[in-house]
Parts: C-alpha cells; sequence; structure tokens
C-alpha cells in the first residue's frame, strides 16, 4: 500500500487504480482541477458528465496519452504519470472505435500483441479467445470497415482486451450506435467485462448508461468532481444540486427552516407546504425529492393538477402545492389521468425526500 | 523501463526539412530578388527603370496579361456550362463524355502546342486544310497564329480547371436550396443568379485565378507560336546573355504570381459557402424529346471528337515518314519506323532513358522528403509551421521559368552544366505537389488511430511503420505519380536548365520539330502521352483502392 494512498484512503487495501489530486489545464482553461478518485480490483467505475467537463480528459490521462499538469495517477501502488502510454498496458476503447482501417479484424485484435513480440501460436491462440467472447469468431477475415457499428465496436473492445490490460478504458462506449442497439450492447459490454474480471473506467454522459451499468459512479462537472457513490447513492441521495439535477428530473425547493406551530422544527417550502426537518438541516435548504417519490391520490398536502403530460406508460404533472410547482410522475396502469384543475391529495413520505444546502442564497 | 539508451536523432528531421527549403527555395529566390537590384554588384534600380522603359519589354507584360484574362473568359465560357450539362443533365454517355472532358490533362503542354497549333489548326494544319478543302477556299482556314493560337491553345487545356472546379462545387451544394428559392416563387433564372451562382462564386474565382496563375506562367504556346510574353521573354533574355533583365523579368513575373496566390488564398480562407443541412443530391433531368436527343447526340460527338483530335492527330503523326506529308488531306505512306528508331537508335532512346532517370530520381526525393516533412510538421504550429508553409508552396505558385531561372542563375558556380541540377529543379518544382498529396492523406487519417496503436504498446517506429505508413502511402504515391508525369513531361524548366548529356524527351521533341521531322516528334510524344496515362491510371486505382481503406 503506498504512502500517499494510504493517507487518503485508510482501511482501504483492494484499491487498483487512483488518482491523486490530478490537474489538467490546457491553454487557459482548468479541464481537470484537483480530482482523487480511487477504483477498486474488478471495479467498473463510470465518470458521468456534461460535454466539457473533463471526462474525457481524466481517461486521457489515466491512458497516458496526456500528462497531467499536476498530481499523480497510480496503478496497484505504483506511480504511472512518469510511463508513456505504450508501457502503461491499459486498454482503451476509442469513442469512434479508431480502428486500423487497413487491417481485418483478426490483425486489429492482434495488433498489440505483435507489437509486444508474443509468438503467432500465442497470438493466434489469445486472439481467437477474445473474439470469441465477443461473438466475432466468424468474422476473423473481415476488413473492419465492411462491420456494422455494433461489431466494429466489439472489434475495439476485443482489441483492448487482448492485451490483458490492467485497467480497460471506454470512452462514450454507445454513443456512436443506433439508439435500438444501445440497450442489447451495453448488456454484452457487461457481460464481457464481467467475464475478464477487469478493472474498468468508462466515460459518459449519458445518465442512464452510467446507473445501468456501473458499479460506481463519479459526476464531473467543469472539471471538478461533484459527488462518487453507487448508482441508487448518487441518484437517491444527492449532495450536490447539480447531480440531483444531472440523474434525472428533480424537484429542488427552496426551504427555511423554522420551528413549527406543534413545537417541532420543520422546512417551509410555502406556509402550507412544509415538511419535518432534521437538527442538523440548514437555515436555508433545498429539499430534494424525485417526481416518482410525490404520491398522488392520498396524503396530508393538498394540490392542484396545473399541467398533464402523457409519456406512454408514465403521466408527468406539474402541481402547484401552496403555490409551490411540484413536479410528479407515476404510472397510470390504464386509469384516466389526472386533468388540470383536479385538486389531489398528495404525500411526500420523511425517507424520500433529502435535504441539500441551498448555495445560492 | 526504457530498454536501452538511443542516440536522440530527432533533429535530422527538422534539419533534412529545413535545409532543402533554404538552399531549394528560399536561396535562389532570394538570389534573384537580390541579383535585379544589383547588376554590377552595387545597388541600382537601372535595370528595373530599363524594363519598364523598354518598349519589347512592356510589350510583353501585356500580351501576359491580355493573353490571361482572355484564357480565363474562354475557358470559363467552356467550363463552366460543359460543368452545369453533365451535372443536371442525363444522356447516352454522360460518363465516357466525362472523363473525355479531362482529355487535355494527358497532353504535356509542350504536345498539345504541336499538335493544335502545328498539326490541327496552324497555317498547313489538316483541320485547316480540310475546311479549306470542303468549303473550297483559296487558302486554310482558320491558319490559328499569334495571340489567338496561343489563347486557344489555353482554353483547350485550362478549361479544365474550370470544368472541374465547377462540377465540384455544384456537387457540393444543396438541392433543397434551388428547391427553396422555388418554392418562394424564384423563377429558374433568378434561381442561378441568386442561390445558385453566389454560392458557387468561391469555386469560380478559385478557378479563374488558377487559370489566370497557369497562363502567366505558360510557356510552350506563346514560345512556339512566337508571341512575345513574360515568361517566355526571360528565358530570351537568359539565352542573349542579359542576365540582370532577365532577373529583373522574373521578379516582375514572381510578383504577379505572387499576387494571385494571396489573391487566391485569401479567397479561399474567407468566402467558402458550406450548407448547413445534410443537403440533397440533385435529380438529373433525363433528355426526352427525340429531337433533343439526336441534338445532344451530335454535339456530345463533336465534343468528343474536338478533344481527342490533338492526341488522335499526335498517333496518326507517329506513323507517318518524315517529309513524306505534305499537301496531302490524309499521309500517303504510314510506317512504324519512328518508333524504331526511337528504341534502336542510341541517339534517339537517350532523351528516353534521360527523362525516365531524372523524373524518377526527383519524384523519389520528392516522396521521401515529403514524408518526412508531412510527418514532422504536422503536429508544429508557430513560426517552424508558418514559416515551412509559405516556403513549400513557392515553387507551385512560381511560374516553371522562375524557379528555374533562380536556381539556375544561384548555383551557377557549383552545378551549372552538370547533369544533376536539371532534376534538382524537378525536385524543388514539386515539393509542394507531393507534400500537399501526402498532407491530405494525413489529414484523411483518423488521428486516434495513433493514438490507439500507442495504448496497445507500440512504439513510435512500430506506429509508423505499421500504422502511418500503410494509412498514407496511397495517397503518398498517387502526388508521386502526379509528380513524376509532370517532370516525366516537363518543357518550361528543362529548357532553361538542361544540358547535351542530360537532354529530356521535351526537348529533343522540340529540336526534332524544328528540323521538320514530325513524325519522330510526334512519336515521343505519343511515348510522353502513353506513360502520363497510365501513370495517371495507377495513380487513380491506388488512391480509390486507399480510400476504401480509410473509411472504418
Amino acid at each position: 500500500m503506498d504512502g500517499v494512498l494510504g493517507q487518503l484512503y485508510p482501511g482501504r487495501t483492494v484499491t487498483h487504480l487512483a488518482l491523486v489530486h490530478v490537474n489538467k489545464n490546457f491553454d487557459t482553461t482548468q479541464a481537470v482541477n484537483d480530482l482523487s478518485l480511487e477504483v477498486e480490483q474488478g471495479e467498473i467505475l463510470c465518470i458521468l458528465g456534461p460535454s466539457g467537463c473533463g471526462k474525457t480528459t481524466t481517461l486521457r490521462m489515466i491512458a497516458g496519452l496526456e500528462a497531467p499538469s499536476s498530481g499523480r495517477i497510480l496503478a496497484n501502488g505504483k506511480d504511472l504519470t512518469p510511463i508513456p502510454a505504450r508501457d502503461r498496458n491499459i486498454g482503451l476503447v476509442f469513442q469512434n472505435y479508431a480502428l486500423f482501417p487497413h487491417l481485418n479484424v483478426f490483425e486489429n485484435v492482434a495488433f498489440g500483441l505483435r507489437a509486444r513480440r508474443q509468438t503467432s501460436a500465442d497470438i493466434l491462440k489469445r486472439v481467437r479467445r477474445v473474439l470469441d467472447r465477443v461473438r466475432l469468431a466468424q468474422y476473423e477475415t473481415r476488413p473492419v470497415h465492411a462491420l456494422s457499428g455494433g461489431q466494429q465496436q466489439r472489434v475495439a473492445l476485443a482489441r483492448a482486451l487482448a492485451i490483458e490490460p490492467e485497467v480497460l478504458l471506454l470512452d462514450e462506449p454507445l454513443s456512436n450506435l443506433d439508439p435500438s442497439l444501445r440497450e442489447e450492447m451495453r448488456e454484452q459490454i457487461r457481460t464481457v467485462i464481467d467475464e475478464f474480471k477487469v478493472t474498468t473506467v468508462f466515460v459518459t454522459h449519458d445518465q442512464q448508461e452510467a446507473l445501468a451499468l456501473a458499479n460506481r459512479v463519479a459526476i464531473m462537472s467543469e472539471g471538478v468532481c461533484r459527488q462518487v457513490g453507487t448508482p441508487d447513492e448518487v441518484y437517491s441521495r444527492p449532495t450536490d444540486p447539480f447531480v440531483a439535477r444531472f440523474l434525472g428530473r428533480a424537484n429542488l425547493l427552496p426551504a427555511r427552516r423554522i420551528r413549527a406551530r406543534n413545537g417541532s422544527d420543520a422546512l417551509e417550502i410555502a406556509p402550507d407546504f412544509q415538511l419535518p426537518a432534521a437538527a442538523t438541516d440548514p437555515e436555508s435548504a433545498l429539499v430534494f425529492i424525485r417526481p416518482e417519490n410525490v404520491l398522488l391520490g392520498a396524503g396530508g398536502y393538498s394540490g392542484r393538477v396545473i399541467r398533464t403530460q402523457f409519456e406512454g406508460p408514465i403521466v408527468q404533472y406539474t402541481l402547484q402545492i401552496d403555490g409551490a410547482e411540484v413536479v410528479a410522475r407515476e404510472f397510470h396502469h390504464g386509469r384516466k389521468p389526472h386533468e388540470p384543475g383536479d385538486e389531489l391529495h398528495i404525500d411526500i413520505r420523511q425517507d424520500q425526500f433529502h435535504v441539500l444546502q441551498d448555495d445560492e442564497n | 523501463m526504457r530498454r536501452f539508451p538511443i542516440p536522440n536523432l530527432q533533429f535530422l528531421l527538422p534539419f533534412s526539412i529545413f535545409s532543402v527549403l533554404l538552399v531549394g527555395v528560399l536561396y535562389p529566390n532570394l538570389f534573384t530578388v537580390v541579383g535585379s537590384v544589383f547588376p554590377e554588384g552595387t545597388f541600382s534600380l537601372e535595370t528595373y527603370v530599363r524594363f519598364f522603359s523598354t518598349p519589347s519589354s512592356l510589350e510583353a507584360l501585356r500580351n501576359s496579361l491580355v493573353i490571361s484574362i482572355s484564357t480565363v473568359v474562354c475557358s470559363a465560357l467552356i467550363g463552366v456550362p460543359l460543368a452545369f450539362v453533365f451535372h443536371r443533365y442525363d444522356f447516352t454517355g454522360r460518363r465516357v463524355l466525362r472523363a473525355i472532358a479531362s482529355a487535355p490533362v494527358l497532353l504535356p503542354p509542350l504536345v498539345g502546342v504541336l499538335a493544335i497549333y502545328v498539326f490541327l489548326y496552324g497555317e498547313s494544319g489538316t483541320v485547316s486544310r480540310l475546311i479549306q478543302y470542303l468549303l473550297g477556299l483559296d487558302e486554310p482556314w482558320p491558319q490559328l497564329n499569334g495571340m489567338p493560337a496561343v489563347v486557344f491553345i489555353h482554353a483547350y487545356s485550362m478549361y479544365v480547371y474550370f470544368f472541374l472546379f465547377t462540377g465540384a462545387g455544384l456537387q457540393r451544394l444543396d438541392y433543397a436550396v434551388e428547391e427553396a428559392a422555388q418554392s418562394l416563387g424564384a423563377s429558374r433564372i433568378m434561381t442561378l443568379r441568386r442561390a445558385v451562382l453566389p454560392m458557387l462564386a468561391p469555386v469560380l474565382i478559385g478557378a479563374a485565378l488558377i487559370t489566370f496563375m497557369s497562363s502567366m506562367a505558360s510557356f510552350s504556346a506563346p514560345y512556339i507560336v512566337g508571341i512575345r510574353v513574360l515568361s517566355a521573354e526571360i528565358y530570351i533574355s537568359k539565352l542573349n546573355g542579359n542576365v540582370p533583365m532577365a532577373l529583373v523579368e522574373t521578379v516582375v513575373l514572381a510578383c504577379a504570381s505572387l499576387a494571385m496566390l494571396v489573391m487566391l488564398r485569401w479567397y479561399e480562407g474567407h468566402s467558402r459557402y458550406s450548407s448547413i443541412g445534410k443537403g440533397v443530391a440533385t435529380p438529373r433531368v433525363p433528355i426526352a424529346s427525340p429531337l433533343a436527343r439526336l441534338g445532344a447526340g451530335v454535339t456530345g460527338t463533336a465534343v468528343v471528337l474536338f478533344l481527342l483530335l490533338p492526341h488522335l492527330m499526335v498517333i496518326v503523326m507517329s506513323f507517318v515518314r518524315d517529309g513524306s506529308w505534305t499537301t496531302e488531306l490524309l499521309p500517303p505512306v504510314y510506317t512504324a519506323e519512328n518508333y524504331f528508331r526511337l528504341f534502336s537508335d542510341a541517339q534517339f532512346y537517350e532523351p528516353i532513358v534521360n527523362s525516365l532517370w531524372m523524373a524518377a530520381a526527383a519524384t523519389a526525393a520528392n516522396l521521401v522528403w515529403g514524408l518526412i516533412a508531412t510527418f514532422w510538421l504536422r503536429k508544429r504550429r508557430g513560426f517552424n509551421r508558418r514559416f515551412a508553409d509559405a516556403l513549400i508552396i513557392l515553387p507551385w505558385a512560381l511560374p516553371g521559368t522562375v524557379v528555374a531561372i533562380a536556381m539556375l542563375e544561384s548555383f551557377s558556380t557549383l552545378l551549372a552544366g552538370t547533369i544533376a541540377l536539371l532534376p534538382m529543379v524537378y525536385f524543388v518544382r514539386n515539393v509542394p505537389l507531393v507534400y500537399r498529396a501526402i498532407d491530405a492523406s494525413f489529414s484523411q487519417m483518423d488521428p486516434s488511430v495513433e493514438e490507439a496503436s500507442e495504448t496497445l504498446g507500440a512504439g513510435t517506429l512500430y506506429t509508423i511503420r505499421r500504422v502511418i505508413l500503410p494509412l498514407v502511402l496511397p495517397g503518398a504515391l498517387a502526388g508521386s505519380l502526379l509528380a513524376f508525369i509532370a517532370a516525366f513531361g516537363d518543357f518550361v524548366i528543362s529548357i532553361v536548365v538542361f544540358t547535351y548529356l542530360n537532354r529530356p524527351i521535351s526537348i529533343e521533341i522540340l529540336s526534332q520539330l524544328r528540323a521538320f521531322n514530325y513524325g519522330t516528334a510526334a512519336a515521343y510524344s505519343v511515348l510522353l502521352i502513353l506513360v502520363i496515362a497510365i501513370a495517371l491510371g495507377l495513380g487513380e486505382r491506388i488512391r480509390t483502392t486507399g480510400d476504401s481503406t480509410l473509411v472504418p
């Protein structure tokens, strides 16, 4: 265990890849700002964020294609920072796949092994094995431009896996595929990663992709890591308004902490819209509620439907509770949706909202 | 981590790039400029004053301008409508005709002049005499001569610029814009005037500037026809031993060409319309009415005949015994002896051998230097890059006469009279051509494949050998073949720099022409055309097979 890591994460012993206070400056912009991350052995970590948030730069720094302006990148406790990309043994699947257009499927996958001067017998065996896993065995001799997008991606994945990398990196793995193909490819990538038991970092701007594929998600914006946690943690208990909004629809309602009439603490969103508060809640707060946690039909609040939006299995309502706008989503189960003007009883359960510090007020 | 220390030889790359540019491009041109203001070793503008006060010099300048402007107008009048016809209409033989439209490219400048001016339309040309015979005239017609002859020859070969540029422009044009104009109530004329032509303006201006530059630089046509123009005047001054005047004329011509280059660059940078949407392909209108089809067929055949007549004529002439064909419509006897002589008599095949080795050596150097230069320069920004770019473009922008005189004069103490100078000038002249071809190949390459190679554990040399070269070489070879063609068929540089020992084919054609050995001159010309056709075909094949591997 490396000293620096020990200080950072006392008690952890399975850290495989770590970024320690990494910064990256391009001419005038700071692409990555004091980023520290750790990835455990065999884990799938997703770096999620909007375009320009620094996630691809981070990936390229791990691969060795960009050098950090400061900070260190460690693998198994060893400092990778001074090592050039070709000696890192980190597999990278490029967003546009970057297949070698002049080589066929087999030679693309064999490229890294040939660069390592392996014997042809070894190369044959390993390429066949990997191609088999990504279900491309029968395409060996095809030129890569004769493949579909999904097949090209699997070649790129096989090529990165063939070198038996320490860490596998995927840059926006599904963004170049047809939406109809994405879900299928997501499953396949997951299966292959699980089979190879390789520590994986992938970046995406698509929150569904992140939540579905990753063991843990790191959300970045403007070069800063906002939160790291399991998909459930970051979705249900965001620590930051940006994270709350980025991972799906969110109600973020400004509230003040007050002493309620019954003597207990309360968060007042509007005079007739108060939620129970904890003693640790800030004076000036943002109440975070996912729309699916706004329960309609029963409960102690009353609201009026302002807008109804039908989305197939789900209906989204915009409601007003004592002047405060709240969005709710529910399955309609074939029932007729509520209409604008309808008055409804509304419930928000204590474990289904979450209080954030309101930095703006 | 490193296997073993290897000496860092990377400095060799910029060194070899810049030594060629400084010695081959910058030094000769500086020498020319300096030499023009130091005629006797002291600073003096006297030669410039003399240039601008000598009627013959001014006549040369005026002729150059008049011929170039006329060439632009004529080429545009032929090339632009032709491109529209091919783009808009569908008719039998469209693709064949389209290929034949570029036929003038196959003729090296000197051969074009030979065929058009001497064999076909000149005072005793076959067409002139045919028209005389058919119409019962007193003397042959048109007896092309003087400036009209030069403009005719220019327009025949340079309309291709307008044809190709306009065709490419129309291809890029989004037809939806025209449909939009029409849906807004614009008439066809108004659509053309207000929507199509403005979008084509950049390509038309580009074609006009390139045509103008080529015409200003053109040497063969005015030289053979005997019209005083700047590019030929330089050579004549030099021949007469008036080197200071040759240098001044060189500077004047170079300035005119560079002014055009600056304008071309400015237009390239400032007024390119790119369509905003995905674009809709133009539907081609089939010609339906039988009468129109007949008309189109007849016109098409006439155009093909006109375009291929020079080639056919050169082939026919190559089978005619020298001096045997005088006033008959068709040659009285055919013989293959012109060809036998080319390959059996050392006197005759030496020029072929000379042209081959000099073009091959120059082109090989172009390829190697071009690969090194693009590899190193593509990742540079700043002064190095801009300086190199500026020098690289010069040998293309400057007329061949200028490049040749500048190098001949500046290397006169060291290399004049040696057989090495001519291939060196070929090399410098073709630096831009090959560099741009390789640069285009590089820019088609996805930069992330290089990074992919690196992440897979490949070192720099391995990446070059296994990734970069295979991807860049097709384009590089295609560009090199063009350079080979240019050097192999060159006349303008050769006539300035050649010595008896390395006299190339074009010089031999000229001397056969002067001895009225038309058959021998034609046999050489056929050889040139053949080699050019083969090289172009080969280049096209390399390029298209290469292209298919570039799109993953």
